[in-house]
């Protein structure tokens, strides 16, 4: 607690002498002249026992007795006199200490009660229970976010049962749409996003499981607790469970800026990464702790005791989180097959062997010798029958150009060869080819390519190059030259049913040397050192090797070895090599023809499930950013939490592994001693059942946030959350089954003279209903909804991608089942919104959203009107009605009853017949889907 | 109903958006903002550097974004200096070479991102990352709007395409979506869902009858109240945004003037007269692109090329933009803005090739219109053009100066967010105080 009170000290409370003085006496004096020790009688740790001494002690410390260990700071002992001269007002720590870092206080008045005590401070008074019809509508919105079908409401109006709503609750907890529904609200403040973002903002592909995993959590209704800790270290708990690996995708659901990220200035990429870190370091702290701590990467927090090295402490205990970094189409997120079930792994593992062990037999009999001392490389392609990788993964597939022939990669128009990424970063390197000449290139070629995908436009790429004509060469190719540089090296004529050697190393120094068949080819060279010119590093995860086979040039085989041969190395090599004729076929026939069969076995087995989820890598040691710029390191850190909290000190190195600091974090925040912890997610299910929470902003718990309107209701609902094992269910029922929950909605204009805005409650705020569950109440109103669960995300809109890099999206409106779906399924893209989603404030996915703005816009008028959504089940909405009811009174009725939950009044019943048959029934379910009643929740 | 009653400000933000009192008097009641997107180089514009030409293909040593400076490269453009006030002005922009006694030129302009759409970003958020609300979303949350029938903050994209972020770009972040930019498309309707795909009359008239009687029973709900008021505004936008877009009355001097006539110019001289449509209309704060993610002013490998072909579509439309406004009154209260997310470097990008790289150290953005002194430069670049050589204006400076001119104090202008007081120039950013007239 020291710290806290010179964190006070030092930010938001500098002038508050109450706070400063009490606690310079109990930093300095305390250990002799405190409550236990009350040295020489003297007991500086209350008012009352300091009371009369404090002049006497001002005196001996400015003659520097006291304390007997060394003088006071100066800065200190004038604090002290200005305290004492300010006659020593006197705050006890706790007082000084922000609302919601407190320990949580046992209240034994129940939800009601408080509510009611605090209505009365206020002269207010709770307003009568809500009619069933309202009660109905309201709860299974709030629990399921579907509207109650007509029958339901009857059958729970007539139901006369006292348990009748009780019963009622327990079954809309039960519903698996209950799940659905709060995993909405959940993904809001997670940032959920399924594209990248920023420039490109390409799809990922794999990000919905963490979407299932999130509703199905609500459906089993797991300890939150756990889910929490799941969501930070999930990987963690327990080595390689698939529900922990998927859960952290809540780290990584943040943009990606792929482009700064690849950037050939170190600088940018490191800033971008710092970036990205800020903002997973806010997403975790604000979902879970409702503090900004991300405010404290450039200076001490402006307003909460949150110092900025507490910022680095944080995000030092997740540094070691990344996104899986490339192209999230063909992520994969799983390339050791870990969620593959044990026999599909132990299956896969046999295949393996036995593939490895018929390739070395065919590798022996090509005669490809393999002395222990010569370099290995770490990827080979004989192509020799595919285009398997005969030492990593590093495989790649023929496509449909190319072929094996005569155990060369043979083609008859160009052909591009492309291996899977690569599994380990490469820097130093040695691309080697042997190749064999058909005839005369008719141009010239780059036959093997190193290259990472996601930078940008070419920030990376190294290969063999044959220059075309007039004066043919070999060159490192590298796109937009970075690395390209003339060798004046011989013109290579290229001799017709010859078999040729090539290879270029790229050394540490950034040397960069070329050898034909066996020996140096020009001169090497140095390109400038100036960012790009620089060694390349490809990226595991990302970079791949590509070919490219021409109907003149023949791959024989080809070789990447992360280090640069020298050039006795290559000669050897060379000299051992590929030899250049195939061995007898029989040697070879029996082992090819299993291992054919082989590849085919290993295809069929199911491929690893992929998931946009945390890769970790062990992080280096973190600093204090001054201003929170990368190039300002200061002091050191170790991995913790905040210190304004208890048990922020994890007792970690600097140099602790990732997953010790992960695992760290997610039980310091998950965590019943955390007050926040608990609090925070509290506040967050009464904001979406009451429209705002006890605290108004369920992010922020700090003091921005605001002090909370029912400070002790939020510890009473918390106190039996955590005695209730964490059960979100159990609280969803104590909340929507308290009166405050059940009562009317009418306006009072005496009480809203007092209190217009409901912060006591005393009614229940109507309001809007969100997007999501506009969409929603359409498709079941008008009997379109799909109820199909979880799975890849359903894709209302079409995807063009003119600039070749990155994407756009146009939204689309079909009546195909896949687009019926819950909009919780519907593809969270950055740049595809949808425009009446976005009418009626759906955020842009990535922005972390804790409370949606509810606006009324002509926008959103227009969108309910016009949209294309919901003119076609307006449409659908009337032929389900004239399906269920025969004459225009009757469908009329129905209409209202799907779309309202009620009958029509007469008048109601008279202008709704004079549409239909002035015009049509879809005009009047057009109309109903663009009645306020509607989208209102009473 | 608001989420938020921010500091002081928020109320004004209401779902009707009434146009609002600003801080003190402003200078210009509205934006109409330019917007180059690639990075248009200052140094082949408007920033004469006749050191360039001397050390052409000398050796200069930079950091660059790709990493591959090459040598100086002086501009294929000639500069001359222009009108009454002199200020230079090259070649590539022959037309806004004419307006230059109504340009305010700022040479030392200074962004965060080398990278297009961080950048881009930076320039309309004053944030590199997005979901940050854009500056005329933040302008129409602190003004409110000046008409009922069209959207406050209408942004025309490129005919070819969105510029790199897309709809981001114009995003509300986190203010209220009633200060969302609309982007008109190109083709359709310009605003989605705008036109009926059936006759609504009868319906409609339901409807209204239907929400006012709702209303009416819940009395005291004012979002009931504006529902029904944002059906009528719906109907009155129907009229008036094909109305708007509707370029067929614009005279045959008009469309001249513009260059509708010839290919190059005819799609950015549509934008312009749209856009000086809007501002006669009352709408707050235009923004045109020029340029898009696939064909912008990204000059990498050919700058005459791509420099040349870009302004060709430019220069006319905005030239005749400036006039149209100063004849027909409009310049008065209107500050116009030529910005661009970057400038690019006084180095060729690789060794010798004819592009230029990304530079955000040092680039040029211009002022027209209300309030700013018109003819004027303001900050200088080093004697390449590589960074500021004297009062460096930060992108931040530069929207505290447009929110200055508008009325209002960007420290102010905040909205409270996860945390934070918002505003659109994060913790920095002073008023540019010499150029203002």
């Amino acid at each position: 607690m020291r710290i806290l009170i010179a964190l006070y000290a030092g930010l938001c409370f500098s002038a508050d002498l109450a706070l400063e003085g009490p606690a310079i006496l109990a930093r300095r004096c305390a250990g002799c002249h405190g409550a236990r020790n009350q040295t020489a009688g003297v007991d500086l740790s209350k008012r009352e026992t300091a009371a009369g001494k404090l002049e006497a002690v001002l005196r001996r410390v400015r003659l520097g007795q006291m304390p007997p260990n060394g003088p006071l700071p100066l800065a200190e002992q004038e604090l002290l006199g200005r305290w004492i001269a300010a006659g020593a007002p006197w705050k006890a720590k706790e007082e000084g200490v922000w609302w919601s870092l407190r320990p949580l206080r046992p209240v034994s008045a129940t939800l009601d009660q408080l509510v009611a005590a605090k209505l009365r401070e206020n002269g207010l008074a709770v307003s009568p229970p809500a009619d069933r019809r309202t009660l109905i509508r309201r709860v299974t919105y709030g629990l399921t976010g579907l509207p109650p079908a007509p029958e339901e409401v009857e059958a729970f109006v007539k139901d006369s049962r006292p348990d009748a709503y009780e019963k009622l609750v327990d079954r809309l907890l039960a519903s698996p749409h209950y799940g659905e529904r709060w995993a909405r609200h959940w993904l809001d403040v997670a940032r959920f996003t399924e594209s990248e973002g920023f420039e490109r903002d390409l799809m990922r592909e794999h990000a919905w499981p963490y979407r299932d995993y999130v509703i199905r959590s609500f459906n089993e209704d797991k300890p939150y607790l756990q889910f929490a800790r799941e969501q930070i270290a999930g990987d963690l708990l327990e080595a390689g469970a698939r529900e922990g690996v998927i859960a952290t995708g809540f780290l990584v659901s943040g943009p990606t800026d792929a482009v700064g990220l690849t950037s050939a200035v170190e600088r940018e990429r490191e800033a971008v990464r710092e970036d990205q870190l800020e903002e997973m370091v806010g997403a975790v702290s604000q979902t879970f702790l409702g503090l900004t701590t991300n405010c404290a990467r450039c200076h001490d927090h402006k307003f909460d005791p949150i110092p900025q090295r507490d910022y680095y402490r944080f995000k030092a205990a997740l540094a070691g989180v990344w996104q899986p970094f490339h192209d999230p189409a063909s992520t994969e997120l799983f390339p050791d097959g870990r969620l593959l079930d044990e026999r599909q792994q132990e299956a896969a593992k046999a295949l393996k062997n036995r593939m490895a062990a018929l390739e070395q037999r065919i590798a022996d009999a090509h005669g490809v010798s393999r002395h222990p001392l010569d370099p290995q490389p770490i990827a080979r392609w004989n192509f020799d029958v595919d285009a398997r990788d005969q030492i990593g993964a590093l495989h790649a597939s023929l496509g449909s150009k190319a072929q094996n022939v005569d155990g060369r990669l043979k083609s008859t128009g160009e052909a591009t060869v492309l291996t899977a990424p690569l599994t380990q970063d490469v820097t130093e390197k040695t691309l080697e080819i042997w190749f064999f000449a058909r005839s005369e290139p008719a141009k010239g070629g780059n036959l093997m390519e190193i290259a990472n995908r996601r930078g940008y436009r070419g920030a990376a790429i190294d290969g063999i190059r044959l220059t075309g004509g007039p004066k043919r060469q070999w060159v490192n190719v590298s796109t937009a030259s970075f690395r390209t540089a003339e060798v004046h090296g011989p013109e290579e004529v290229i001799e017709p049913g010859k078999r040729m050697h090539v290879a270029i190393t790229y050394a540490a120094d950034g040397t960069i040397r070329i050898y034909r068949n066996g020996a140096p080819y020009g001169e090497e060279y140095r390109p400038e050192a100036s960012a790009s010119g620089k060694l390349q590093t490809y990226l595991a995860g990302d970079a791949i090797v590509r070919f490219t086979s021409t109907p003149d040039l023949e791959l024989d085989e080809a070789r990447l070895y992360t280090l640069a041969l020298s050039e006795q190395q290559v000669a050897n090599s060379y000299r051992q090599g590929a030899p250049s004729r195939l061995p007898t076929e029989t040697l070879i026939q029996g082992p090819m023809r299993e291992l054919r069969a082989l590849v085919e076995q290993m295809e069929k087995l199911p491929k690893p499930e992929k998931s946009f989820a945390a890769q970790p890598r062990e992080p280096g040691v973190s600093h204090v950013l001054r201003r929170g710029d990368v190039t300002q390191k200061g002091d050191m850190v170790t991995p913790g939490g905040l210190s304004s909290l208890p048990g922020a000190d994890f007792g970690l190195p600097a140099v602790a592994p990732e997953r010790e600091r992960r695992l760290a974090l997610a039980t310091w925040i998950a965590n019943e001693n955390n007050p926040l912890f608990s609090r925070v997610m509290v506040n967050r299910l009464w904001s979406h059942h009451f429209g705002t929470g006890v605290v108004e902003n369920p992010n922020d718990f700090g003091a921005n946030g605001g002090a909370p309107s029912h400070e002790d209701l939020l510890d009473r609902l918390a106190g039996d959350f955590i005695r209730s094992g964490w059960s979100l269910k159990k609280l969803h029922k104590t909340i929507v089954m308290s009166a405050t929950y059940r009562q009317a909605s009418a306006y009072r204009p005496e009480a809203a003279a007092k209190d217009a805005g409901n912060r006591w409650l005393w009614r229940y705020s109507p309001r809007r209903l969100e997007g999501e569950a506009v969409r929603d109440a359409m498709l079941t109103v008008s009997g379109k909804l799909n109820r199909q669960k979880g799975g890849p995300s359903f894709r209302p809109f079409t995807v063009t991608n003119p600039g070749g890099s990155y994407q756009k999206y146009e939204p689309r409106d079909s009546d195909e089942p896949g687009l019926q779906r819950r909009s919780v399924y519907r593809m969270n893209i950055n740049t595809g919104g949808d425009p009446m989603l976005e009418s009626l404030d759906c955020p842009v996915p990535s922005v972390k959203t804790p409370k949606r703005p509810s606006t009324t816009t002509p926008l959103q008028a227009l969108s309910l009107m016009n949209n294309p959504f919901s003119v076609r089940l307006s449409k659908a909405f009337a032929a389900r009605v004239r399906g269920e009811a025969a004459d225009v009174e009757a469908q009329v009725t129905r209409a209202f009853l799907l779309a309202l939950g009620r009958t029509p009044s007469g008048a109601e019943l008279e202008a709704g017949g004079a549409l239909v048959r002035d015009q049509n029934l879809e005009a009047l379910c057009w109309g109903l889907f663009n009645a306020s009643e509607f989208i209102q929740i009473p | 109903m608001m989420l938020e009653a921010g500091f002081g400000f928020g109320w004004l933000a209401t779902s009707s958006l009434d146009a609002a009192v600003p801080h003190f008097a402003a200078k210009a009641k509205r934006i109409l903002q330019v917007f180059c997107v690639g990075g248009m180089s200052h140094m082949d514009t408007f920033d004469y550097k006749p050191e360039l030409d001397k050390r052409d293909g000398k050796p200069f040593d930079m950091p660059t974004f790709f990493g591959q400076a090459g040598n100086l490269y002086a501009s294929p453009w000639k500069f001359r200096q222009r009108g009454q006030s002199g200020l230079w002005v090259s070649d590539l922009l022959p037309h806004l070479a004419q307006r230059a006694d109504q340009l305010t030129v700022i040479r030392s302009m200074v962004a965060k991102s080398a990278n297009h759409m961080p950048a881009v970003a930076q320039m309309n958020t004053g944030f590199i990352l997005t979901g940050y609300p854009a500056m005329g979303a933040w302008v129409t949350y602190g003004l409110g709007t000046e008409n009922q029938n069209l959207p406050a903050f209408v942004v025309l994209p490129d005919h070819r395409n969105y510029p790199w972020g897309g709809t981001l770009q114009w995003s509300n972040g986190f203010l209220p979506a009633t200060v969302q930019g609309t982007a008109f498309r190109g083709s359709g309707d310009p605003v989605p869902d705008l036109s009926s795909p059936f006759d609504q009359k009868r319906a409609l008239r339901w409807v209204n009858e239907t929400n006012r009687a709702y209303a009416d029973q819940h009395p005291g709900e004012s979002d009931l109240e504006a529902r029904v008021r944002s059906y009528e505004l719906a109907a009155q936008m129907q009229l008036s945004v094909p109305d708007v877009v509707n370029l067929d009355g614009e005279t045959e001097a008009t469309k001249r003037l513009y260059g509708f006539d010839q290919p190059e110019t005819s799609y950015m001289a549509r934008r312009c007269v749209l856009a000086r449509r809007l501002i006669e209309r009352g709408v707050r704060f235009v923004q045109v692109y020029h340029g898009a993610s696939g064909k912008d002013w990204d000059a990498h490998g050919d700058l005459s090329g791509n420099h040349g072909s870009m302004a060709r579509e430019y220069d006319q439309p905005v030239s005749a933009l400036l006039q149209d406004l100063e004849s027909r009154g409009l310049l008065k209260d209107t500050l116009v803005m030529g910005v661009t997310e970057f400038g690019r470097t006084p180095v060729a990008q690789g060794a010798g090739k004819k592009g230029r790289d990304h530079h955000p150290n040092c680039f040029t953005c211009w002022l027209a219109g209300a309030g700013v002194k018109p003819g004027m430069a303001y900050g200088s670049s080093d004697e390449v053009g590589y960074q500021p050589a004297e009062n460096p204006v930060t992108v931040y400076d530069f929207h505290a100066t447009a929110l200055h001119l508008l009325g209002l104090d960007h420290e102010k202008l905040t909205y409270y967010h996860n945390g934070i007081r918002r505003r659109l120039t994060d913790v920095h950013g002073h008023v540019v105080r010499p150029i203002l007239a």
